[in-house]
């Protein structure tokens, strides 16, 4: 049992870090995400 | 226990992309346009160098003459002197929405859809009765000056033009419709001066004889030998014709003798005393003939009946007179916004409640007295 829980874990693990890992990447090509972070976005810059 | 280094990589990669595809899927879907509309931006965020560049654009000798003439500002220089940030690409719907959030708020910004029969009457008053920067700015000043909204809004024709306005809305590329022609009209008129320009070559003589012999009194030149000398003949001697053809609206309301012509200078357009709206509609300006207010630039309003009017119980609502000649071209060439056609429909077995509901079309909502938006519809 263990030995198949172990792996299991490791590459659900693996899965996460992954996704993390692409949350971080979209985060930085896409400054905004909804119309609300976007006009925040631009309140902050002083356009808006 | 034995964990295969390939099958974590494995793992990794299908956690990574899985999560891009959906992630950005979301981000596409939720922020779809990506255009620049700096136009509009750069007029309602730098204003106050609009101000500067008009000043140092070479209109310092214009401006003394006490009339601005405005050609004079291009719009390459009011795009440049923008904020940094406007010349950046931003996202459409944040323009989008400025229109509601206004609304809501009940931001004091420039509304450029105005019903002619519902139109506060403070909102030409206040740019009738400008500042001088707004002369030295030729306009452009004019249009971020806080200035009350309007009480009614015209959502028809805001989403009809959304296409073509999201730059004009603010900021309109041709600058003579940028000027409020109701302030050159309250100049005292030198009229004959214009009508009998005196040659530039004179002007300078005049100037030139005056620098040279200090004892010799020389009378100011008067606004329109100014403006001639300053090469401004033509905008000078176009001004002195609009006032001749035209008087601002008297307080009362009552129409001056001789003026048989309504013209709205906020949205340059005017009535005939034959159109349906012409009783209804609040002049600030009047013309002694449809020629004449041709001639200022004003284009025939043309109330376009939507399709479906019989079937809504709304209150009768003057549609889009509008600041842009664009945007007023559409409405006078009922051909020329299909646009408007498609988004005001209300589909044919739409109930008398459906038509009170959203008397504008799908998601439209009946502003409240004060000109604010409508909860509920948000």
């Amino acid at each position: 049992m263990l030995e198949f829980i172990v792996p299991f874990i490791v590459y659900l693990l693996a899965f996460v870090v992954g996704s993390l890992l692409a949350l971080l990447v979209v985060k930085q090509l896409y400054p905004a995400s909804s119309e609300h972070e976007a006009l925040a976005d631009l309140a902050r810059k002083g356009v808006n | 226990m034995n964990i295969n280094p390939f099958l974590v990589l494995l793992a990794l990669l299908i956690g990574f992309a899985l999560t891009w595809f959906l992630v950005v899927r979301k981000v596409v879907r939720e922020v779809p346009i990506l255009r620049p509309v700096s136009t509009g931006l750069d007029a309602a965020a730098g204003v106050a160098g609009v101000a500067g560049a008009a000043g140092g654009a070479g209109l310092v000798g214009a401006a003394a003459s006490g009339h601005v003439d405005a050609p004079e500002v291009a719009p390459e220089v009011v795009t440049e002197v923008a904020h940094p940030v406007a010349a950046a690409p931003v996202y459409d719907w944040a323009h989008r929405l400025d229109a509601a959030e206004g609304q809501l708020a009940g931001a004091s910004e420039v509304s450029e859809v105005s019903e002619v029969d519902e139109v506060d009457a403070a909102a030409p008053a206040v740019a009738v009765e400008a500042s001088p920067v707004v002369d030295a700015a030729a306009g452009a000043v004019e249009y971020a000056d806080p200035t009350p909204v309007a009480s009614g809004v015209d959502y028809d024709a805001e989403w009809a033009n959304e296409d073509t306005s999201v730059g004009l809305d603010l900021f309109d590329p041709e600058p003579a419709n940028l000027i409020d022609d109701s302030d050159v009209i309250d100049e005292p008129a030198p009229v004959d001066a214009v009508e009998e320009p005196e040659p530039v070559v004179d002007a300078v003589e005049e100037r030139v004889v005056a620098a040279a012999e200090p004892e010799v009194e020389v009378a100011p030149l008067p606004v329109a030998e100014a403006s001639v000398a300053a090469g401004l003949v033509g905008a000078g001697a176009a001004a002195a014709v609009r006032r001749a053809a035209s008087v601002p609206a008297p307080a009362d309301g009552s129409s001056p003798e001789g003026y048989e012509v309504k013209g709205d200078s906020l949205a340059k357009l005017y009535l005939l005393d034959s159109d349906a709206d012409f009783g209804r509609a609040r002049a600030d300006i009047w013309f002694t003939d449809e020629s004449a207010a041709k001639d200022a630039g004003y284009a025939h309003y043309i109330r376009t009946p939507r399709p479906d009017a019989a079937a809504r119980v709304a209150e009768p609502v003057v549609a889009a007179p509008v600041v842009a000649p664009v945007v007023a071209a559409a409405a006078v060439a009922p051909v020329a916004a299909p646009v408007q056609e498609t988004l005001v429909d209300v589909p044919g077995d739409a109930s008398a409640e459906e038509a009170v509901a959203a008397p504008y079309g799908p998601g439209s909502a009946v502003p409240k007295a004060d000109g604010s938006g409508n909860e509920r519809e948000r």
